[in-house]
């Protein structure tokens, strides 16, 4: 997958041996202070609740690696929880990002969405979701920082477009094999 | 960036297109299971892929509207019920009801 906004150039591959938890590499490229990141990246799911067309999830997602730029190279380390529920028409999420990178970057970001489905397609059709992210970084000039977007998905496929008030754009692609 | 996105965009429109849309009409309904959880494709897509590697699974669909898997056997075999719960629980899924519509 890849995720872009307007301080992160993300890439992450995994894999998922059980449903219960997925292993894989994780790149960020951070632009608003030109360091780059790499970890290995676990995440596990620790409950889901399975309902008649509704289900509702909390992961715990934590990585290892170094941070590095031009003068410098660290450890580090981030760990949050993520907790979603979904139906077939509505959507809210929440997560948050622990970061310790020494001192190239230390953080706590969190991410909340809520999402509705214009129209509900079943198997293979094109699904079509409306989006609002509110990000909130209480170490950020601006610190919340709101994104309205729309996801494209089919099949395998996922497509986020969306634009940040503070003059970014935000595209995330996942792409499941 | 914008190239980038672009690119990204067509592919995805590409990649969407009706040639490689899941061609699923006149699948028999051998097996129907009723699961709680499934509301999107990347749900259906984790399922069809356990039961697509079922040796007598000759294909697998699934109905979202209604939250069942639809299996077709292959001719002269079957699968039984704790096979069914077993690949569907691993999937991350809850089984609720299992019918076989066209017993033999």
């Amino acid at each position: 997958m890849f995720m872009n906004d307007k301080d992160t150039n993300s890439s992450h591959i995994h894999y998922s041996p059980t449903a219960k938890y997925s292993v894989g590499w994780k790149h960020d490229y951070r632009g608003d202070i030109d360091v780059n990141m790499d970890f290995v990246q676990l995440n596990n799911l620790l409950k889901r609740w399975n309902l008649p067309s509704e289900q509702a999830n909390f992961y715990l997602k934590s990585g290892l690696g170094v941070a590095y730029d031009d003068d410098n190279f660290k450890p580090a380390a981030f760990t949050g929880i993520a907790l979603d529920w979904e139906t077939r028409r509505y959507f809210t999420s929440y997560e948050n990002h622990l970061l310790y990178a020494d001192d190239i970057d230390q953080h706590i970001k969190h991410k909340a969405r809520v999402g509705i489905a214009p129209y509900v397609g079943n198997y293979g059709d094109l699904h079509t979701w409306l989006m609002f992210q509110v990000d909130y970084d209480a170490g950020a000039k601006d610190s919340f920082s709101p994104t309205p977007l729309v996801r494209f998905f089919k099949d395998a496929t996922m497509v986020e477009a969306g634009y940040n008030l503070d003059n970014g754009i935000l595209f995330n692609f996942i792409q499941r094999f | 960036m914008k190239k980038i996105i672009l690119t990204l965009l067509t592919a995805f429109v590409f990649i969407s297109s009706p040639v490689l849309a899941d061609q699923t009409e006149g699948i028999q309904r051998d097996v129907v299971v009723k699961v709680n959880g499934m509301v999107c494709d990347f749900c259906a897509q984790s399922i069809k892929k356990v039961f697509g590697k079922q040796d007598s699974v000759a294909a697998v669909d699934v109905d979202l509207d209604k939250g069942e898997i639809i299996i077709d056997l292959k001719d002269g075999q079957k699968i039984d019920h704790e096979t069914i719960t077993a690949l569907v629980t691993d999937a991350g899924y809850n089984v609720t009801d299992i019918i076989e519509e066209n017993a033999e």
